[in-house]
């Protein structure tokens, strides 16, 4: 961190709250977010106040519940929070507890051969297990660690579903407007205004990530668009192709 | 319409807390997630595992 920047916690604090914004806009009611600390430590857990789990209702009745995780540090210049790993999970039933019906992940520092962003669908699906068994050690069952790993019945929960990678991943809002579309969870008044304002700010965050792994290209295409772009004095121009070619 | 608060713990507080829902489940933690995989936990249960799981990550740093 540097001197005179906001400290850990006024960083946590801020993206609690933002997180809380797109939660309580989406559901209608206040939805408090925690952020967690360790006094001498350099990570944050944030996640719904209480960690009991976000509870979903389908007109009027609660069906659905949501667990909201994001597990946050500081990024590699020690100048921004940036998440280490998230996991938003949809649950049956009104609280989480356990195997939930699919969850979204992101994992910043995930094996190169697994998407950094994904989903975990876990329908059971007889077929799947049977397609996965026949593949024999390809895929998840290659990466089994243990012969009794290899002999449990494969399950569709083990894929991961690439989602965009570490830039172009999908955010809580994407996962909060699926809910409505897909499942008819009941909403707050205007809360599509404040959801899409939350993912377009998110993606000019990510954008300017993206630019940062490709200057290049960025300013070739600014060039296209008539803009005036020099490269000054110590300009970075390398690309970074490890985060370009990522899963 | 959001709001959020800030917890600071003390690396002793953590541990003890871990200690203590180890202790109630009174398994391995192998065994609590298998548990969770089979959705076999209570939603009370799971809110410890979940917190297990942050407090883990908390005291790696």
């Amino acid at each position: 961190m540097i001197a005179g920047e906001p400290s850990l916690i006024d960083e946590a604090r801020a993206f609690a709250k933002t997180v809380s914004d797109s939660v309580s806009a989406f559901l209608g009611v206040p939805t408090p977010f925690e952020a967690q600390i360790l006094d001498e430590g350099d990570r944050v857990w944030v996640t719904d106040q209480g960690a009991a789990g976000i509870t979903l209702s389908v007109e009027g009745k609660a069906l659905l519940s949501l667990d909201v995780s994001f597990y946050c540090t500081w990024d590699g210049a020690g100048r921004y929070l940036a998440v280490d790993s998230s996991r938003i999970s949809v649950h049956a039933g009104p609280r989480p507890k356990g195997d939930p019906l699919f969850r979204y992940e992101y994992e910043r520092s995930s094996p190169k051969e697994l998407p950094a962003a994904h989903v975990h669908v876990h329908a059971h699906r007889d077929q799947f297990s049977h397609v996965m068994a026949l593949s024999g050690l390809g895929g998840a069952r290659r990466r089994a660690q243990s012969m009794a790993d290899v002999l449990l019945v494969p399950r569709l929960a083990e894929l991961h579903f690439p989602v965009g990678g570490h830039r172009f991943r999908p955010c809580l809002e994407d996962v909060l407007a699926v809910l409505h579309t897909e499942f008819g969870v009941d909403t707050g008044n205007g809360w599509q205004e404040v959801l899409d304002a939350a993912r377009a700010e998110w993606r000019r965050q990510q954008l300017g990530a993206a630019v940062r792994d490709c200057p290049a290209e960025a300013a070739r295409v600014l060039r296209e668009l008539g803009w005036d772009v020099t490269a000054g004095e110590g300009a970075v121009r390398k690309e970074r192709l490890d985060r370009l070619a990522a899963l | 319409m959001g709001s959020a608060t800030v917890q600071e713990l003390r690396i002793e507080e953590a541990e003890a807390e871990r200690k203590r829902i180890m202790e109630s489940f009174g398994m391995s933690r192998p065994q609590v997630e298998r548990l969770a995989d089979a959705d076999a936990l209570t939603a009370d249960e799971y809110q410890l595992l979940r917190r297990l799981r942050a407090l883990d990550w908390l005291l790696e740093s």
